[in-house]
C-alpha cells in the first residue's frame, strides 16, 4: 500500500489482481445487477488508489477495502452517496422482504432477505469471513451482527418451508 | 447446507471473461485522465512565447492558405458560407474512445454563422445550441438533478491573444474552484494552451479543463469543458475528440 500511495501502478495492479475475482462477486451479489457491479468494484479500486496513504499498515486490508466496496455498491444501487457507515444504512436501505415461491432454492431465499441480513451472509459463506470480521466491515457491534445472522437464519428457515439449512451463527 | 450455500453463491457470482481487464482498462482510463487534470505544468514566460510564435507562424500560413482559396474562389456572403461548407462533409462517422471502448458516432458539422470556424459534433448525444453569443454544445437529455452542467463552450475573443487570454482564464477558474494546475502548452487537441480546474475528488465533483487556441489574427477562440469527474471519459473524451475536429476558417 505505501508503493501505492507513491503512484507505483504496478503495485496497484499486483492488488487488483489479488482482490479483484471476490471484489466483483461481492458486488455483484449485493447489487444483483452485473453492470452496477462492475461500476461498484471500478470505483472501489479507484477509491483505494486515491485514498491509499490514509490507509493505516497496522489494521488488516481486507475489512478497509471490503468497507469502500460495499459503500460503492449500496452507491450504485442507490444512485446517491451518503456518508453514515454502512452497517447504519442497512437499517435504512432494506426493502420489504420479499419470499420466494415455493421451489426456490437457498440462493433464492438468501436473496430475498432485507440488505441487513442479505450482506452479513454473502460475506459469511461466499468469503468465510468469522463473524469480527464482518463485523469490522460492516461497521457493526459484533453482538449486532450475531443478532442480525440469527434473525436471518430463522427468515431464511422460514421461507424455505422450516427446513434447518445450516449451524447457528 | 452451509456448503450448499457457499456453492450457490459462488455459482451466481460467476463472472464472463475480460471483465477484469474491460474494468482495468476502465480504472487505468480513469487515473490517466485524472492526472491529465491535476497535472501542474510550470511554463517559463520565455517557453511560452516561442511557443505561442510557433502555433501563430503555424496558423498563419494555414488561415492564409484558405482565405487565398476563398479570396479566388467565390464571391463573399452566403455563397462563401455555401463554398465553405462544401469543404466539408455535412456528416462523418468518427470513432471515439470512451471507457476504454472505441465507439463509431454519427457527428454533423456545425459551422458558426460568420463561418469562423468549423466543428463536428455527436448529434446522437449533443445538440448545440447559441447562448449569449456562444454556441454550446451540450446533452440533449437533460441530466437528472444534482448533476453538474455537462458542455463544451465556443467563444471567440477578437482582440485578445491567446497568452494574456490564458492567464485570464486561469485566475477566473481559482475564483470558482479549490484546485486549479498551472497553464499547459498542448498540441491536442487544439494547438494552444490548456488549463484545468477541479472541485473536489469525488464522482460529481465539477471539472472545468479551458483551451485557448489562437484565431489566426489579433484573438483567440476559449474552448470551454464542463462535466464531472465521473463524467471524465464519457463526456469528458467525447468532446476532447470534438475538438480535435475544430477548425478556424478566417482571418
Amino acid at each position: 500500500m505505501a508503493r501505492i500511495a507513491e503512484g507505483d501502478r504496478e503495485a496497484f495492479r499486483a492488488l487488483y489482481d489479488d482482490y479483484f475475482d471476490y471484489a466483483l462477486r461481492t458486488a455483484n451479489l449485493v447489487t444483483r445487477n452485473a453492470e452496477a457491479a462492475k461500476d461498484a468494484v471500478q470505483e472501489a479500486f479507484l477509491r483505494v488508489y486515491r485514498h491509499s496513504g490514509q490507509y493505516d499498515p497496522a489494521k488488516p486490508f481486507k475489512p478497509w477495502f471490503y468497507c469502500i466496496l460495499l459503500r460503492e455498491c449500496c452507491r450504485v444501487i442507490e444512485k446517491e452517496k451518503k456518508t453514515v457507515p454502512y452497517g447504519e444504512r442497512l437499517d435504512h436501505i432494506g426493502t420489504e422482504q420479499r419470499f420466494p415461491e415455493a421451489e426456490t432454492d437457498i440462493y433464492a431465499a438468501l436473496q430475498a432477505l432485507d440488505d441487513k441480513y442479505r450482506v452479513p451472509f454473502i460475506l459469511k459463506y461466499l468469503h468465510d469471513y468469522s463473524e469480527k470480521e464482518i463485523a469490522d466491515i460492516l461497521e457493526l457491534n459484533v453482538n449486532t451482527l450475531k443478532s442480525r445472522l440469527l434473525k436471518g437464519r430463522e427468515k431464511m428457515r422460514k421461507s424455505l418451508g422450516g427446513t434447518f439449512y445450516g449451524s447457528e451463527a | 447446507m452451509d456448503r450448499k450455500l457457499k456453492e450457490r453463491l459462488l455459482e451466481e457470482s460467476r463472472q464472463p471473461d475480460g471483465v477484469k481487464e474491460e474494468i482495468w482498462n476502465r480504472i487505468e482510463a480513469r487515473l490517466n485522465m485524472e492526472n491529465n487534470l491535476t497535472q501542474d505544468v510550470k511554463i517559463d514566460s520565455k517557453g511560452r512565447d516561442a511557443f505561442m510564435r510557433k502555433i501563430k507562424i503555424t496558423t498563419g500560413v494555414a488561415a492564409a492558405a484558405v482565405a487565398a482559396a476563398v479570396f479566388f474562389t467565390l464571391p463573399a456572403g452566403t455563397a462563401f458560407m455555401e463554398d465553405v461548407k462544401s469543404w466539408f462533409v455535412p456528416e462523418k462517422k468518427v470513432e471515439v474512445e470512451v471507457e476504454g471502448h472505441k465507439e463509431q458516432t454519427d457527428q454533423e458539422l456545425h459551422l458558426d454563422e460568420a463561418g469562423s470556424y468549423a466543428i463536428y459534433y455527436d448529434k446522437e448525444r449533443y445538440k448545440l445550441v447559441q447562448q449569449d453569443g456562444k454556441d454550446v454544445i451540450t446533452t440533449k437529455e437533460p441530466l437528472p438533478e444534482g448533476y453538474p452542467e455537462v458542455s463544451l463552450t465556443i467563444e471567440q475573443y477578437r482582440d485578445e491573444e491567446p497568452a494574456g487570454l490564458a492567464e485570464k482564464a486561469a485566475e477566473a477558474l481559482a475564483e470558482r474552484y479549490a484546485k486549479v494546475r498551472g497553464i499547459t502548452q498542448v498540441n491536442e487537441p487544439v494547438a494552444g494552451y490548456r488549463i484545468s480546474a477541479i472541485n473536489g475528488n469525488d464522482a460529481r465533483s465539477e471539472v472545468e479543463v479551458v483551451y485557448v487556441t489562437d484565431n489566426g489574427g489579433k484573438g483567440s477562440y476559449m474552448l470551454t469543458l464542463k462535466y464531472f469527474l465521473e463524467a471524465a471519459e464519457g463526456h469528458g473524451a467525447r468532446f476532447e475528440q470534438m475538438l480535435k475536429e475544430f477548425r478556424v476558417l478566417e482571418q
